[in-house]
């Protein structure tokens, strides 16, 4: 990653740039979480997916939208406790 | 059968062309404005697949009619597109914004480019006035576009993301009055999920925008255990101001709101009103404002009787409308459909305070994706799934009567309750306290107007099944719910058969006369006073009047030989053309010029003014009305030196005396443009050769493009069955180089002037009947087949009662018809399609054509469509519960869809009926408490006679159907029996299912299911099936297995198993089997018949979650993904060879040992923006090449036409290059780059950007006209020429 003018970004500030950046010590868990609320957050915003999925459920889409954007608040669970890793 | 069509070997270099038959017609949200011109309501639509459409809301009492005495008729009200712009862009989100001290609106939308629009939609040309780039492209959690807010007052706008990004625009003024954009103010918050935004009306001061939105724990601080996810989430409304002074954003106030808030609405402010926002969620709406003192205002929303109290009910959509005197009230829809009004009591001594609310119930509608009020009492309602609708208000003020539930209540319960908010606003509380009701038929509104919406388009089946016409049919599977249907699609537009008159022979012609009596001409309205029927002897004249009859030989008429030509004299005569004479007839007074010698005349044409004949052996005469004596003056003959075939005089344009033209056919295969001009009279200003004899000519004005001056075009039918039509200069008369052929069909092409919309148009009548007409709009012609029987002769007509008709013959019949076209543009890409749509009682799954009847003689081909619901009881436990999908409050014993018009009683008159149909509205059934219900049946339907449905079996409880398959199993002979696929308890969320079965079902000759037997199968659910060599192949969880019938079960042959994880399509051909993955793509299967085995010959790379697939050939097949994609992949040469197992030793082969399994090779990649789930390959005309038809979630149906030249690969690939650099980017999505959003696009060229090319200014495509060596008309017409030859 770099900036428009190609300089190199520091990690530190990559993180707080883009959203869901990894770093080296990255656990699987929120590795995983970052990848759910990616694909939660893709399915909100393309109009057509959300649609098939309402079909197949037989739900609103708003509902299910909602569904959805509640759920990128921990799509995962809680994290495994840290002694356990 | 499907499975027997012929497989032949497609091109190794597959180039494919996509091209849109019918647009999406899923709305994802609209909102109300002025757009094109100052004080129009007007409706802005995003639709699905990146475009944004206006329509206006037009009705028949305003305009020019307004003086005409039909007040008794009711008004009619229609939706009309003013404008569509295709963005090529996923639309996330459309806002509109007024500037300060305008009176039209401006358009903010945002996309997955990464840039913000804002565009002018002046005059209803789009101005992009604003695109500032702000983040990376695509729908990403951190890029904003996902919510648009604008300030009320249009001083700034905020985009926001879904996740922690949100930015601030601030418009304002430079010294010239144009709009400046400043750039973004940033207002991010970590972690910060956002459910809406709203911008808040706080009059003038700073703006303020309103956020719902959480913040989900870190994880850091989770692994510290310094939060916990236990809590859940915990939803806040913020407000952030934005500071105009100080130029920055800051989070000004939050306050929490109950947890399950859904969407924001704002209330007016300053002096208008309260401000603040309305917060909907489960159960309840909630008003909330910073500063706020007192008690919460919250209040319940009553509740349908049948909804389980454990279940909340979501407020979806809230809207704010202001009535005059800043009085205004809200609506608010639920998930199920209900509207509530929700009003707001303001305080008596603080009128900008909130005293409480209240929500009643309004009617229940179509569950929507907005809720549009206009100024003029109507209410749009974008349905999610199903038919968009228009509503009339006809009582607002429903308080008093419909169940309604305050505030205050709300309140007083909590306080009694003595329980904490948190634990007291739940929904078994809300079901506690909420008044309750049965939905039922609309009370309060009145649908006046529904668009049709394809959405969702779950199946097609492309066949000519109707059994008694030329086209095929396209058969799709719709909508979802109490909204499922059937539809029939046909190319053409739709015709109201208005009168049919038996004749007492077969006609030879039919004229209409005008009425140019000056009474009529008082009332400016073009009204026709006689039909003339022509017959091989004798002429008929029928008088127009309250009723149309016969008048004999008082009408003066030549009655006892056929008539060439007729028409009204500008001096109020009529002159008629016979074999033997011109016949002058004014007020039942006759002149006569008859023929010279023993010629006769063999055609003629006349119009106001001038009449021409032409006598056999090819002698032209030419007469004009002499103005001062009203009698027709002839003119010496000219011999022609050939027989004339056709002729046509052409029509006056308005202030002129005279057509300067005449069209003349000849029998040597030409048309002449003749001069009509005294002193040049009858000389040839130009000819075109022709292939074949012309049949019949027309010369006419009709719309230009431009702005100015109507073209002059000259429309030729042959005699082989084709049409051409050319331009002609309307001052030298030499007609242009390109003429635009077309094939119609396979009888002699009639053609006549006909107006349709006031604008001219041509109707060609061959073996079926067509309409030519320009679309000014996309400066291209349009040719429409009509939906109906061939038609021998026609000439317009019009009456008092019928605008624009069209007087017709066919066989011994005359017809009256009217081409409908009132709020639709007719004829337009959008609108070639007519359908026809039958009621299913659940969302269709999918379908398969089925050959019923035993006896070979008495086959018949019906369609078989399984329908299932999930979250839905079945029909009986429905009636038991006492629920009544009419809600006209008569439960019927079948609640059946399709019944209902025949359960009518017929004795109510029509104006009943018409109320009635107004007044039927789709209502949900009732919801079950715990999921695992599904309501499902099993429909056979017939398509010859308009897919009535011939049996449909409800399957036993929480049984589901989801495929179904026609096999021919050879053990037992020919007989073609229904293979249905279903699941037994199955829920979704996670995957678990109780059973699941195979049934097997024979179809008797009426179309009566009879069942065979069921077959229970392990491993999975079953989700495809096909036939395979006489067996039954079918896909059972990650298991390929094949069946033989047996009598009491279905026999295991042999299987495959370890597939990757669910088969979801399946495809049998040859020894091969196709199977599409849930996840992982194609996998290509080959059953070897000498050992009994399924192998595993190829797989895919890419994971592709397959949706549909279609064969192309052997080795090649076609599929549709989740996401939108459409590709083509094929094994690769010699894959096959190495799968067959010689020695026996599986393992090589082995799906386990991944790495040696050959890969399929993608040929094409296209994104088509939009979840394909259905394709077939098939043509749309009779005896056409192939393409793939293809449909989607969101309703559109486009096809992929293979390119068979060279030549043509090579014009649109230059074309579209030119196109992706020069089409306008509104916006600012790179075409190629969306087209290529999840993977490279490949091999296929996107023929709706190439169609942008006559859109562009003259300039524009004069500029790539030239860059690709061509000249503007060719590529016109090169595209024209394409589109043809698909319809």
């Amino acid at each position: 990653m770099s900036t428009a003018g190609g300089n190199s970004i520091p990690p530190e500030q990559l993180k707080v740039r883009y959203l869901g950046t990894g770093h080296a010590d990255i656990s699987k868990h929120e590795w995983i979480t970052n990848q759910h609320r990616d694909t939660l957050a893709s399915h909100v915003a393309h109009y057509d997916q959300l649609s098939y999925y309402a079909v197949a459920q037989n739900e609103s889409i708003a509902r299910l939208r909602l569904n959805m954007l509640e759920k990128i608040y921990s799509p995962c669970g809680a994290p495994p406790k840290k002694e356990d890793v | 059968m499907s499975e027997e069509k012929v497989v032949k070997q497609i091109s190794p270099d597959l180039k494919l062309l996509d091209l849109t038959l019918k647009n999406a017609s899923a709305i994802q949200s609209s909102l109300m404005g002025e757009f094109t011109a100052e004080g129009s309501q007007e409706i802005l639509v995003a639709r699905p697949g990146g475009a944004l459409e206006v329509y206006k809301i037009e009705s028949s009492d305003d305009g020019d009619n307004d003086e005409d005495e039909d007040e008794e008729e009711e008004t009619r009200v229609w939706l009309k597109m003013v404008m569509r712009v295709e963005t090529k862009s996923i639309i996330r989100s459309i806002e509109t914004v007024r500037l300060t001290g305008e009176k039209r609106d401006l358009i903010i939308v945002g996309s997955d480019s990464g840039n913000t629009s804002v565009m002018d939609f002046e005059g209803g040309q789009v101005k992009i006035l604003h695109c500032p780039a702000f983040g990376k492209t695509g729908c990403r959690r951190g890029t904003p576009g996902q919510y648009l807010a604008k300030d009320p007052k249009g001083r700034a706008f905020m985009i926001s993301a879904i996740e922690k990004r949100k930015l601030v625009y601030v418009l304002n003024r430079d010294s010239s009055g144009q709009s400046t954009i400043a750039s973004p103010l940033e207002a991010h918050r970590s972690r910060t999920i956002v459910l809406d935004t709203v911008g808040v009306d706080n009059g003038y001061d700073n703006p303020i925008f309103a956020s719902l939105e959480y913040q989900y724990p870190d994880e850091e601080d989770l692994l510290d255990g310094m939060s916990s996810i236990e809590d859940g989430v915990q939803k806040e409304i913020a407000y952030y101001e934005l500071d105009l002074g100080l130029n920055h954003v800051s989070r000004r106030w939050a306050a929490s709101t109950h947890p399950s808030a859904c969407c924001l609405a704002p209330l007016h402010g300053g002096a208008d009103g309260p401000s603040g926002v309305l917060i909907g969620g489960e159960d309840y709406i909630e008003y909330l404002h910073e500063g706020m003192t007192g008690d919460k205002i919250i209040c319940a929303i009553p509740r349908r009787k049948l909804h389980p109290p454990n279940k909340g009910i979501l407020i979806t959509h809230l809207t704010v409308h202001k009535q005059k005197k800043s009085k205004f009230f809200a609506l608010a829809q639920s998930e199920l459909g209900d509207v509530y009004k929700v009003s707001i009591r303001l305080d008596p001594d603080d009128k900008t305070k909130v005293a409480g609310i209240t929500a009643s119930l309004l009617d229940t509608l179509p569950v929507a994706n907005g809720l549009n009020v206009s100024k003029l009492g109507m209410l749009f309602i974008p349905a999610e799934f199903g038919d968009h609708a228009l509503y009339q208000f006809e009582r607002i003020d429903v308080e008093g009567d419909a169940p309604s539930c305050s505030s205050e209540d709300t309140i007083q319960a909590f306080k009694a309750s003595g329980a904490t908010e948190k634990d007291f606003f739940n929904t078994v509380n809300a079901s506690k306290m909420a008044a309750t009701f049965t939905p039922t038929t609309l009370k309060n509104l009145r649908s006046i107007y529904t668009m049709e919406s394809l959405a969702p388009t779950t199946g097609v089946l492309i066949g000519e099944l109707a059994g008694n016409e030329v086209s095929p049919q396209i058969y799709t599977l719709n909508g979802r719910g109490p909204r499922s249907s059937l539809r029939t699609l046909r190319h053409g537009a739709a015709v109201t058969e208005l009168a049919v008159s038996d004749l007492p022979g077969t006609p030879g012609a039919v004229y209409t006369i005008k009425d140019i009596s000056p009474d009529a001409l008082e009332k400016k309205r073009e009204v026709d006073k006689f039909i003339v029927v022509s017959f091989a002897d004798a002429t008929l004249v029928l008088k127009i009047g309250e009723t149309v009859e016969e008048v004999g030989k008082e009408s003066s008429f030549v009655t006892n030989a056929k008539t060439l030509a007729c028409a009204a004299l500008a001096n109020g005569k009529i002159v008629q053309v016979h074999p033997s004479g011109v016949r002058l007839i004014s007020d039942g007074k006759a002149q006569q010029w008859d023929c010279p010698g023993l010629k006769r005349i063999e055609c003629a044409s006349a119009n106001e003014s001038q009449v021409i004949v032409a006598l056999a052996g090819g002698d032209l005469i030419y007469f004009e009305l002499d103005p001062t004596t009203g009698v027709l003056v002839d003119k010496p003959p000219i011999d022609m030196g050939a027989d004339v075939s056709c002729l046509d005089i052409g029509t006056l344009q308005a202030g002129r005396s005279r057509s300067m033209f005449a069209a003349v056919g000849f029998r040597d295969q030409s048309v002449k443009i003749l001069s009509l001009e005294p002193n040049k009279l009858l000389t040839q200003r130009s000819s075109t050769a022709l292939r074949a004899r012309p049949h019949s000519v027309a010369l006419q004005y009709m719309k230009s493009s431009g702005d100015n001056a109507d073209d002059l075009v000259l429309t030729i039918g042959l005699d082989d069955g084709s049409s051409v039509r050319t331009g002609v200069d309307a001052i030298t008369g030499s007609i242009s180089t390109s003429p635009t052929g077309r094939f119609l069909g396979a009888r002699p092409v009639s053609v006549s002037r006909i107006t349709i919309d006031s604008t001219a148009a041509t109707l060609l009548l061959s073996s079926r009947p067509w309409i030519s007409r320009p679309d000014p709009k996309s400066g291209k012609n349009i040719m429409a087949p009509l939906s109906y029987a061939p038609l021998d002769h026609g000439c317009s007509f019009s009456s008092d009662a019928i605008k624009e008709g069209i007087v017709a013959t066919s066989g011994t019949t005359l017809r009256i018809l009217s081409v409908e076209s009132q709020g639709s543009a007719l004829g337009t890409e959008d609108e070639a399609f007519n359908s026809n749509k039958v009621d299913l009682r659940y969302t269709p799954r999918q379908m398969c054509l089925h050959a019923a009847g035993t006896q070979t003689d008495a086959k018949k081909l019906v369609l078989a469509v399984v329908e299932s619901d999930y979250n839905d009881y079945g029909l009986e436990k429905k009636n038991a519960m006492g629920f009544d999908p009419t809600g006209s409050g008569k439960n019927k014993e079948d609640g059946d869809g399709m019944d209902i018009d025949s359960d009518e009683e017929k004795d109510s008159d029509e104006e009943d009926e018409d109320d009635k149909k107004a007044r039927v509205t789709p209502i949900r059934g009732p919801v079950p408490d715990l999921p695992g219900h599904w309501g499902s049946c099993i429909r056979i339907c017939d398509p010859s006679n308009g897919c009535s449905t011939l049996d449909c079996v409800e399957l036993p409880e929480n049984e589901a159907a989801f495929c179904c398959a026609s096999v021919r199993f050879h053990s037992r002979g020919g007989e073609a029996l229904l293979a249905v696929g279903t699941v037994s308890g199955m829920t979704l969320h996670p995957m678990k299912y109780k059973g699941s079965f195979i049934v097997i079902y024979r179809v008797l000759a009426g179309g009566k299911l009879h069942l065979l037997h069921r077959t229970p199968v392990e491993d999975g659910p079953v989700l495809a099936l096909a036939h395979f060599q006489g067996r039954l192949l079918a896909g059972i969880g990650q298991t390929l297995r094949l069946y033989e019938i047996g009598k009491r079960q279905l026999l295991r042959k042999c299987e495959l198993r370890g597939l990757p994880t669910m088969v979801k399509t399946l495809h049998g051909a040859g020894d091969r089997a196709y199977v599409g993955d849930l996840m992982h793509s194609m996998q290509f299967v080959r059953y070897d018949s000498a050992t009994n085995k399924l192998i595993l010959v190829a797989n895919d790379r890419l994971p592709r979650p397959i949706t549909c697939q279609e064969l192309l050939d052997m080795n090649t097949i076609a599929v549709g993904d989740k996401f939108g994609n459409i590709s083509v992949l094929r094994l690769p040469r010699g894959a096959d060879a190495r799968a067959v197992d010689m020695s026996g030793t599986r393992a090589l082969w082995d799906s386990s040992r991944d790495n040696v399994t050959p890969r399929l090779e993608t040929l094409c990649n296209y994104y088509v923006g939009e979840v394909v789930t259905g394709m077939t390959r098939s043509s749309l005309v009779a005896g056409g090449s192939e393409s793939l038809i293809y449909v989607t979630a969101t309703g559109r149906i486009g096809a992929l036409v293979p390119f068979t030249s060279r030549e043509n690969v090579e014009f649109y690939t230059e074309l579209e290059a030119c196109l992706r650099k020069d089409a306008p980017r509104y916006t600012g999505r790179e075409p190629q780059a969306y087209r290529s959003y999840y993977a490279p696009i490949k091999n296929v060229i996107d023929g709706d950007l190439c169609e942008a090319y006559g859109k562009l200014s003259f300039e524009e495509q004069q500029k790539i006209a030239q860059q690709i060596d061509r000249n503007v008309g060719e590529v016109i017409k090169k595209l024209e020429d394409t589109r043809n030859a698909l319809l």
